[in-house]
């Protein structure tokens, strides 16, 4: 069964209107729907219609390829979904304009091809439904934030729906009930999408730290607070920074920040990501404060995403061709779709911050620490202090009396960790120092939030760029004093020399390593690369173009037929219009149907007797006789006999 | 490939059996699209197709839902041939009644098989309370054998036509399938009449006349030329001329059962098949030889069994694996003198199988050997009597026979 009149053509012109292509969609859509007009049909064999759809796959796999070069790989998905109905437009129209109206399924099957040639039965398909929903469904691709979609989707479902309706389906009962769907569908995806925060939050928060071991969780940070042993041996480089302009670069790179402390983990709450609009090409505008300063990030993303690490004050980023963009209310950013290396340039403000304004719970002090850090704010008599001194305070007293050391002795069993540190051992690295002051700063009255990123510090001459390592991962707080947040590092400057003396001795020739695979991906995602992919893309299109040339040639004849002649061709040539089986077609309603190895004679006398009369049941037997006669005598009926069948049957149908 | 991935594959597969039976094209399409959007859907800032999403989910779950409420009673029954044949239509029909009080519409019906085949569905008429209609079952055995029906199933789709409600109709019954038969040509062994111990009461001539005996229904297997097509276009089915053969010759036809189950073993039996409905219709004698869990002998003709009889036990032998080739070899021999030729039908061509050829010549008894083998079974000897008949070629390879 085809699609009814104009479904495929509503559905098309629908997706032109989403994706912005309409000028094609309405060609698709009158090429389509003009079959229903044009007397003529072509006569398309299996081969003919197998090569058919080979052609229109090597389009959209050359097409593809093409994109995926060209630009970013998720986008070149994306942007693939949304054409899709323009690549399968031809397969609808070989249909509309094919003699039997449905397509072989080998000609999208190879398995089936193959059946075929081992004299397995063809499978017909009809793609016209088929093509109306892939129009919807990548329509959705656009993501046009309006409700003509989901409108679309019941209008059109419901046209499709109506038109495969089941005879014994009552049209109150099915509006009924399509008007419910609708309405469970609305309130489904309104739920939805308040879920998704919901979901990002744990599902892919969840997901994307097992993905992305080089990025950081945006929503949670499990410390190392309590763990024995040594941390934080990765020599590998990760980063590079260039600072612009002549000045040092920032001392600390933002991952991301967060403000609940519970159970020796940090967390992030409401931290939901919002898009962050992009400005041209490559460039995203994070906040309007100026940005006198810039430095030129490297980092690799592996999948093309990733939580971006930023100075503080970070306002613009550019050169940065990706997807998306998103940041949260805590400052972490992270990308979406973007090129394998990220090579991009961040202008910042030292004076300004990404992060929102503080709130309570940036005062909030875990109860079970609540003694010890009163104890402490006492002793300092921060209360008696300006906010600004309570965080020098605050500051000078863990470079007093506190060491740095990655290897923690013992676990101790009965008391918290972060207690044994601030009132035994006084000794830890950076993640007791950041978590102490955070909240010893929110003792203090001074809100305060815990980060994450990385510390520069080291300078390659043989890049003649600031490297950035995995052992360079370091956390801090962040206290809002005087109208702004500010990088509070209270770890000892000792920590990296500690580190330092840890390296391995291999560690000059892994650099140079790492040093040549940046090379070669710069080479592939840099500017050059793109140099490089744009001339690739003129040796595929002459390639494409041959393709498509070769299976044309492949083509062979294609031949067009009259559809009255095929209509003609397709029903029996003598009494296919015999009244007699509008007769049978009634009685079959009633259960008194001809069995299909039953003659029209032998029929009438087994069904006479159910009718209403006698004369009812001479009456089709009669015209059984008449009707074999004008069914199979080669000399036919006369006019008077046909009109006598005629009359006959409609009496009877009366 | 490890037992777990099959047990896996052999889930799936039942799954899409049931999305198959359960879902009407256009409840297939939609499963699809749901699926689809699903996958497009996850991140509901990126895309819409979440939204199709949810209309779809709600679609089909009020499809589904729908079902719930077809509340139906029906009585089935059957009308069945007392034969089949396999490979071809079973002309049966489904009666069905409708003993609820509500007017029925919509519905389809399809056989339930006792193996769990899957037959296609016919559209019902509208059946009001206390209705009943008779519908094609549009049956097609695969096999010979017991064909056993489990009931009716009685469908009928949601408003939107997209997932169909069931109602089972327990109504038991059974067939026997015949095996498949092919034209046989003619056959002229070059034996005499013997002497028939006890004697045929019926044989009353002798000699060969060619004379025509009666009219019968056409059975698969028959030769074409025998059709009398006036008669056909008179009764409305074909109808075969028969012929009485006036010579009184008694033939034996030995099935090989010692083989694996399998497409040789079938093709065996359905050649065997075509020699028992062919041969059994002119005048003589054919008794039917094989080893099961003992050795079987039947006879037909002249009165002593029609042959449909002998399509019966056909259509219910099974390879024999408890026993060796000897015992039929040795079956056919104690006949040896009472039949005039005997058609071995053979499941390969080994020495044992050769040997025992080469001794029923050598006590006078003239011998067809027809070999059923696969397609690639390694070649022998043929010729002078010997035929290969190779699976799925059987009417080619019957056609030789001289």
């Amino acid at each position: 069964m085809n699609a009814p009149p104009l479904l495929i053509a509503a559905a098309a012109l629908f997706w032109g209107r989403q994706v912005g292509l309409l000028a094609p969609a309405a060609v698709i859509a009158l090429v389509i729907e003009s079959a229903r007009f044009v007397p003529w049909r072509l006569d398309l064999s299996r081969e003919n219609q197998y090569r058919a759809s080979d052609i229109c796959a090597a389009l959209f796999g050359v097409t593809s390829l093409v994109l995926y070069l060209t630009i970013e790989p998720l986008r070149a998905v994306m942007l693939m979904l949304q054409w899709l109905p323009l690549f399968l437009a031809p397969v609808a129209a070989m249909q509309a304009y094919s003699a039997a109206r449905k397509l072989d399924a080998g000609a999208f099957f190879w398995t089936l091809r193959k059946r075929h040639k081992e004299g397995y039965a063809r499978r017909l398909v009809d793609v016209s439904y088929i093509y109306a929903a892939v129009c919807v469904l990548c329509a959705s691709n656009a993501n046009v934030r309006t409700g003509e979609y989901y409108l679309a989707n019941i209008l059109l479902g419901g046209w499709a729906l109506w038109s495969v309706r089941p005879k014994s389906s009552s049209a109150a009962v099915w509006a009924l009930l399509l008007a419910l769907t609708a309405a469970l569908g609305y309130q489904g995806h309104q739920r939805l999408n308040s879920m998704q925060a919901v979901v990002e939050k744990t599902a892919l928060g969840f997901v994307y730290s097992l993905m992305h071991a080089g990025g950081k969780d945006p929503f949670q940070s499990r410390t190392a607070i309590g763990s024995i042993g040594a941390l934080k041996r990765f020599d590998h480089i990760i980063l590079r920074v260039r600072p612009e302009g002549g000045k040092p670069p920032p001392a600390l790179l933002h991952n991301a920040c967060y403000d609940l402390y519970k159970e020796r983990s940090w967390f992030a709450r409401e931290a939901e990501f919002q898009a962050v609009p992009a400005v041209g090409a490559g460039g995203w505008k994070l906040s309007s404060a100026k940005s006198p300063e810039s430095v030129s990030v490297a980092i690799s993303l592996a999948g093309g995403a990733g939580v971006l690490p930023l100075p503080a004050g970070a306002a613009r980023i550019q050169r940065l061709p990706a997807d998306s963009l998103r940041k949260n209310r805590l400052g972490a950013v992270k990308v979406e779709g973007g090129p394998g290396l990220a090579d991009f340039v961040v202008r910042f403000n030292r004076k300004a911050s990404l992060e929102s304004a503080p709130v309570s719970a940036d005062l909030a002090v875990p109860p079970a620490h609540g003694k010890t850090f009163a104890r402490i704010a006492a002793e300092l008599q921060l209360a008696s202090k300006k906010p600004r001194e309570r965080a020098d305070a605050v500051a000078r007293w863990f470079a007093r009396g506190f060491t740095y050391s990655l290897f923690q002795g013992g676990r101790p069993l009965f008391s918290d960790p972060l207690e044994n540190f601030l009132t035994k051992t006084r000794s830890g690295h950076c993640e007791y120092f950041a978590s102490a002051t955070v909240l010893l700063l929110r003792e203090a009255g001074i809100p305060a939030r815990y980060a994450t990123g990385f510390s520069v510090q080291e300078f390659s001459r043989l890049e003649n760029a600031y490297i950035v390592r995995q052992r360079h991962a370091h956390a801090w707080a962040r206290a809002f004093v005087d109208g702004g947040w500010r990088d509070m590092d209270t770890t000892p400057p000792s920590w990296s020399d500690a580190e330092k003396s840890r390296a391995a001795s291999l560690e000059p020739l892994r650099d140079f390593g790492s040093w040549l695979k940046f090379g070669a991906l710069r080479a592939l995602w840099g500017s050059a690369g793109e140099r490089l992919r744009r001339q690739l893309v003129w040796l595929l299109l002459p390639a494409g173009l041959w393709l498509v040339w070769k299976f044309r040639k492949g083509l062979g004849r294609l031949t067009l037929n009259r559809l009255r002649g095929i209509k003609d061709a397709a029903v029996p040539v003598q009494g296919w219009d015999s009244d007699l089986y509008k007769v049978e077609k009634r009685l079959r309603a009633k259960a008194l149907g001809r069995r299909p190895w039953e003659p029209f004679t032998a029929w009438a006398r087994r069904v006479g007797p159910s009718l209403r009369d006698e004369a009812a049941a001479s009456r089709l037997k009669a015209l059984a006789a008449l009707h074999d006669r004008y069914r199979f005598d080669p000399a036919g009926l006369g006019a008077g006999e046909r009109e006598t069948l005629k009359n006959g049957a409609e009496t009877l149908l009366r | 490939m490890t037992p777990k991935l099959w047990r896996a594959l052999a889930r799936l597969g039942r799954l899409l059996d049931l999305v198959r039976l359960r879902f009407t094209p256009a409840g297939q399409l939609i499963l699809v699209c749901l699926a689809v959007s699903a996958a497009l859907g996850v991140d509901t800032e990126r895309g819409m197709a979440y939204q199709s999403f949810t209309f779809l989910l709600a679609l089909i779950s009020l499809s589904m839902l729908c079902s719930v409420f077809f509340r139906a009673r029906f009585e089935a029954g059957w009308r069945l041939p007392r034969f089949g044949t396999a490979g071809q239509p079973l002309p049966c029909s489904i009666t069905l009644r409708n003993t609820g009080n509500r007017l029925q519409r919509g519905l389809s019906a399809a056989p339930e098989l006792e193996d769990g085949e899957a037959v296609p569905e016919r559209a019902l008429p509208d059946l009001s309370a206390g209705a009943a209609c008779e519908v094609e079952a549009g049956l097609l055995p695969r096999r010979r054998g017991k064909l056993r029906l489990k009931g009716v199933r009685v469908a009928k789709p949601d408003p939107f036509g997209l997932f169909r409600a069931f109602r089972r109709e327990r109504a038991e019954a059974s067939v026997l399938v015949l095996p498949r038969r092919y034209p046989v040509p003619g056959l002229s062994l070059p034996g005499t009449r013997r002497y028939q111990h006890g004697g045929v009461a019926a044989a009353s001539s002798v000699g060969e006349s060619g004379e025509f005996v009666s009219m019968r229904d056409y059975r698969p297997g028959d030769p074409l030329r025998k059709i009398h097509w006036r008669s056909w276009a008179k009764a409305g089915r074909p109808i075969v001329k028969e012929y009485q053969d006036e010579y009184f010759v008694r033939h034996a036809l030995a099935l090989d059962t010692f083989g694996p189950e399998g497409p040789v073993f079938e093709e065996a039996v359905s050649v065997a098949a075509s020699f028992a409905a062919g041969l059994t219709t002119q005048d003589s004698l054919l008794d039917l030889l094989f080893v099961g869990s003992r050795t079987y002998c039947f006879t037909a003709g002249r009165g002593l069994g029609s042959p449909d009889s002998l399509l019966e036990v056909l259509a219910c032998v099974e390879p024999c694996r408890d026993k060796t080739f000897e015992e039929l070899q040795h079956a056919i021999i104690r006949r040896s003198a009472s039949i005039s030729g005997c058609v071995c039908i053979l499941l390969g061509f080994d020495e044992e199988r050769s040997g025992f050829i080469r001794q029923l010549r050598a006590i006078g008894v003239p011998t067809l050997a027809l070999v059923v083998v696969g397609p690639d079974a390694p070649a022998f000897e043929e010729g002078n009597g010997i035929l290969r008949i190779e699976v799925g070629r059987a009417a080619e390879g019957l056609a030789k026979i001289p």
